[in-house]
């Protein structure tokens, strides 16, 4: 056997092992590449048009997430905006909070491509100085974007400060109101559970692979 | 030779015994050699006459005469072997310099592997024949039981000539003609190697065996960033109609292996915000190829990341009360619950760590799964809104996978909650970290924005992204939940050293590794004796050259990464103010050191495999930018008898890596956020050469920069100097 073995023996030669390569050192630094993900827009800033309303009932209470206090609703509007693309790329860190009038909307999708935003708005309850009280309306009430944050961790106080802060700018002329030139009024939509609600709303985005 | 002067001779003789190891195997070779020659015969007149305890006293008699030189002639030549075969690393990369090899055990099947025989361990073996033998890896039991050598090569065992000399240019190729790289699930197949010096085709006394005490010689690996073994299928889209899911997000894709044998793990994958849970699909299919049921779902990530976590611990549930029947039962019976890993990217990334935080606090409870079925948690960039207490990984083996170019989750200064890297300090658990050079956040998903933020020409683009992503992600997961070793090395080597074999040689990636807490020692991770002149454990550190030593929270303290000698640690965006993670951060222009005293509760370094730290560059320092590049210095280890070890980590694969070259906050030089990266010395690489240096007994450990030591100026923030187990 040995003799066998010797007659295959192998000589000892160098592996083919490359030794690791150390790197070269970085040239002068190259032009930066600019992103596509657009820079978050200053707040407060209204959207640039209110595009669709469509008021809302729905049969099985449904709680609104987009709050720290949320409440269970049962009607509300589903509401189209159109905005800056700063506004309506989506991203990781904190995004500017849709608000309109007193509650905070929940988004459902957002498109990039023409700038629309699909959401909805759970009903609240305007009060006026004089202490009357009417039903909050997405197409004349107050609509915009406030400060970054996770619509989670906001409850009524700060969306009291935030809206103080864009009525302050919209005085001011620091920030303008929401265009409704085009605004498409939808009859009441009375859906029976969450899932039919979110159906419709679908219906409102004109592209739906942008959902 | 008659000496006369007995007492003189006694003296000499007392200092030889002092010197000299115990020659007890092979009486005769008093210098312990293996051979019986004439150094022996010269150390035996020496002590000629020599009464009591004597070199040479080979009969014992306590007399060094005739008796002893006649037993000494008896045994001329090499020693019998009267020990069990020795138990020696063999299977070694060559390197470019001093220690010339490091015997590591991960090979490529598309590499080869070196057998480094070194001269200066086994002098007795220079210049002999011997026979080099591949076997399939052997539980020590099994060798134990069998010690008949059969080669896993159809060409047998291969004759080689152990080298003389040096180590150095005579590292031996293996004949790797006929491994099998890979077996089953596992991608990596052991291989114990022996070095049958007496060409009996046993395991015998006086041969060498790599890989019989535990684990292989070596692990012949498959292509990571490939599919593997087996096929795969797809459940599109499966609604797991869940009462405490929201309607909207109760979608779930499913991936998994039509041909693997038993119960498979589980994987499940939670998408950021403005992801999709269909967007995962290269991960999906690729991990389903190696055994894993992949399930995807719908993250409910808008509200925030409480939100999200909701969706993700109870999908988990929902997949585990479900997967008997979804897809018509094709997976009824093949499931392992016991066994779950969650992937999270962004603030999904994070959703997965908070949810791993809620089972730790006992939050959320599920009847199906608990904290210890969580094998282990991988973050993709992820987001910290939730901050210490709450985003917060705990003890699971964690990983980070995150990409320079991020343009979403930026590390930016500004915000921590754009700072991954607050997530993976926290983590006390085995961690690791891959760092790619020219990713951004949406590469690690098929459709996201690109979010590219870097130098232009530097995007690696999807592909090449998700190759690395592939490959580190199955080595992590391979590595905490079933502890396969043979995928460590994916984790810690320097990428330049070993990548996965799909890996493309042009990424630039930058790893961290650390061990588990408790299976580490620290000489000095700066968490306690915060002053700079004693180390974690309680030792004296001495800095002599350098400038600017500290040591404090690693924490970017502004919103700039412009260089301000006011904010120390530009560039670590790694902690919040809440956070506890210290380290250390010095420069220099000129050589210099630091020294450490190692206590003598730590001087046995015998028992640890490796030495290892973690080092980053300095952001937009004068010095990192005048001298860009990677940073190269030197660790140098004295034993208590002043003798000297030491090693250019540059040898070792690179040294540490600069920042990359992304511009923001601020103006002027550019870089980005601090890269930490893991340089790990296997202990048994200060052996080769062989020599009296004693890792028994090891005095200080010393960093030596500048000069002839490395680069000669930079700034360099150092942590987690460790003993590994």
């Amino acid at each position: 056997m040995t003799t066998l073995l010797a007659a295959l023996a192998l000589a000892i030669v160098p592996p083919s092992i490359p030794a690791p390569a150390k790197e070269l050192p970085a040239q002068v630094p190259p032009a930066q590449a600019p992103s596509d993900l657009a820079p978050v827009p200053a707040t407060p800033a209204s959207p640039i048009a209110i595009v669709a309303v469509q008021p809302f009932t729905i049969a099985q209470p449904y709680r609104h997430r987009f709050r720290k206090d949320g409440a269970e609703f049962t009607s509300g509007h589903l509401l189209v905006v159109r905005a800056e693309t700063g506004f309506v790329q989506p991203r990781q860190v904190a995004e500017p909070v849709l608000c309109v009038g007193s509650q905070t909307a929940e988004r459902l999708w957002s498109d990039p491509a023409t700038g629309l935003i699909v959401a909805i708005v759970p009903s609240w309850i305007e009060r006026a100085k004089d202490g009357t009280e009417r039903a909050g309306d997405p197409s004349t009430d107050l609509a915009w974007f406030a400060s970054p944050e996770l619509p989670e961790r906001v409850d009524a106080a700060w969306i009291a400060a935030e809206r103080a802060r864009a009525e302050t700018a919209r005085a001011t002329g620091g920030m303008r109101k929401a265009s409704t030139r085009e605004i498409v009024r939808h009859e009441r939509l009375d859906a029976a559970s969450q899932d039919a609600l979110i159906a419709r709303a679908s219906e409102l985005l004109p592209d739906p692979a942008a959902r | 030779m008659i000496l006369t002067q007995a007492s003189a001779s006694s003296l000499i003789a007392t200092a030889l015994l002092s010197t000299m190891p115990a020659f007890a195997q092979c009486p005769g070779d008093l210098d312990a050699t293996g051979l019986v020659d004439g150094a022996d015969l010269a150390v035996l007149l020496g002590a000629w006459g020599c009464t009591g305890a004597c070199p040479g006293d080979l009969d014992k008699d306590s007399i060094v005469d005739g008796n002893d030189l006649g037993l000494m002639l008896a045994a001329w030549g090499a020693c019998p072997p009267t020990t069990p075969a020795a138990e020696a690393a063999l299977a070694a990369v060559t390197l470019p310099a001093w220690p010339w090899a490091s015997w590591v055990d991960t090979y490529n099947a598309n590499g080869s592997v070196g057998i480094a025989i070194d001269p200066g361990q086994h002098p007795s073996l220079a210049g002999r024949a011997a026979l080099l033998w591949v076997i399939d890896d052997r539980s020590p039991t099994e060798w134990a039981g069998n010690a008949t050598l059969t080669d896993s090569r159809a060409s047998g065992p291969q004759s080689v000539t152990c080298p003389s000399g040096t180590i150095q240019g005579n590292v031996i190729a293996l004949n790797v003609t006929g491994l099998v790289a890979g077996s089953g699930d596992a991608p990596a197949r052991g291989y114990d190697l022996v070095l049958d010096m007496d060409q009996d085709g046993t395991l015998s006394p006086g041969d060498l065996i790599d890989g019989r005490d535990g684990g292989a010689g070596f692990w012949w690996t498959r292509d990571l960033a490939a599919l593997g073994p087996y096929t795969t299928a797809t459940i599109a889209s499966h609604d797991v109609n869940d009462a405490d899911i929201i309607d909207s997000m109760e979608l779930e894709r499913v991936y998994y292996p039509t041909n693997a044998p038993g119960l498979r793990p589980i994987v499940a994958i939670s998408h950021g915000n403005g992801h999709n849970y269909a967007w995962y699909d290269y991960l999906g299919n690729h991990l389903a190829s190696w055994g894993f049921v992949v399930m995807s779902h719908q993250n409910d990530t808008i509200p925030g990341i409480t939100s999200a976590t909701v969706t993700t611990v109870e999908h988990t549930e929902s997949f585990i009360a479900q997967y008997a029947t979804m897809g018509g039962g094709v997976l009824a019976g093949k499931v392992d619950v016991d066994r779950i890993a969650w992937i999270g990217h962004s603030r999904g990334g994070e959703s997965v760590t908070y949810g791993y935080d809620r089972l730790f606090d006992g939050t959320f409870t599920s009847p199906s799964y608990g904290l210890a079925d969580i094998k282990c948690v991988i973050a993709i960039a992820p987001t910290d809104f939730l901050g210490t207490a709450s985003a917060n990984p705990h003890a699971v083996p964690y990983m980070l996978l995150y990409g320079a170019a991020d343009g979403d989750v930026c590390g930016c200064p500004d915000s921590d909650i754009a700072d991954s890297f607050n997530l993976y300090e926290r983590a006390t658990g085995l961690r690791h970290s891959t760092y790619v050079h020219g990713a951004d956040h949406n590469d690690f998903n098929c459709c996201g924005t690109n979010d590219f933020s870097g130098p232009a020409g530097t995007a690696i683009g999807t592909t090449l992204a998700q190759d690395v992503a592939k490959a580190s992600i199955l080595a992590m997961i391979r590595r905490s939940m079933f502890d396969d070793r043979a995928m460590e090395e994916f984790l810690w080597r320097q990428n330049e050293s070993l990548r996965a074999i799909g890996q493309s040689s042009t990424v630039t990636v930058v790893r961290e590794f650390k061990p588990a807490a408790g299976t580490a020692s620290p000489i000095d991770d700066f968490q306690a004796n915060t002053a700079t002149t004693v180390s974690t454990s309680g030792g004296a550190v001495n800095a002599a050259g350098i400038t600017n030593l500290i040591e404090a929270l690693a924490n970017d303290n502004n919103t700039t990464f412009t260089w301000l000698t006011s904010d120390p640690w530009n560039g670590a965006v790694r902690n919040r103010t809440t956070d506890s993670s210290r380290a250390g951060v010095f420069d220099w222009t000129a050589a210099g050191s630091i020294t450490w005293s190692v206590p003598a509760s730590l001087a046995d370094f015998r028992q640890a495999r490796a030495l290892s730290f973690r080092a980053a560059q300095g952001t937009r320092h004068p010095n990192t930018v005048a001298a860009l590049g990677d940073l190269d210095l030197t660790v140098m280890l004295r034993d208590t008898n002043g003798l000297e070890r030491s090693i250019r980590i540059g040898t070792l694969g690179g040294g540490i890596e600069e920042p990359y070259q992304r511009s923001g906050f601020g103006s002027g030089a550019v870089g980005w956020q601090a890269e930490f990266e893991t340089v790990r010395i296997l202990l048994s690489d200060l052996r080769s050469g062989g020599g009296a240096f004693d890792l028994s007994s090891i005095a200080t450990v010393q960093f030596r920069v500048g000069g002839a030591d490395g680069s000669a100026q930079g700034r360099l923030m150092i942590d987690d100097l460790i003993l590994e187990n």
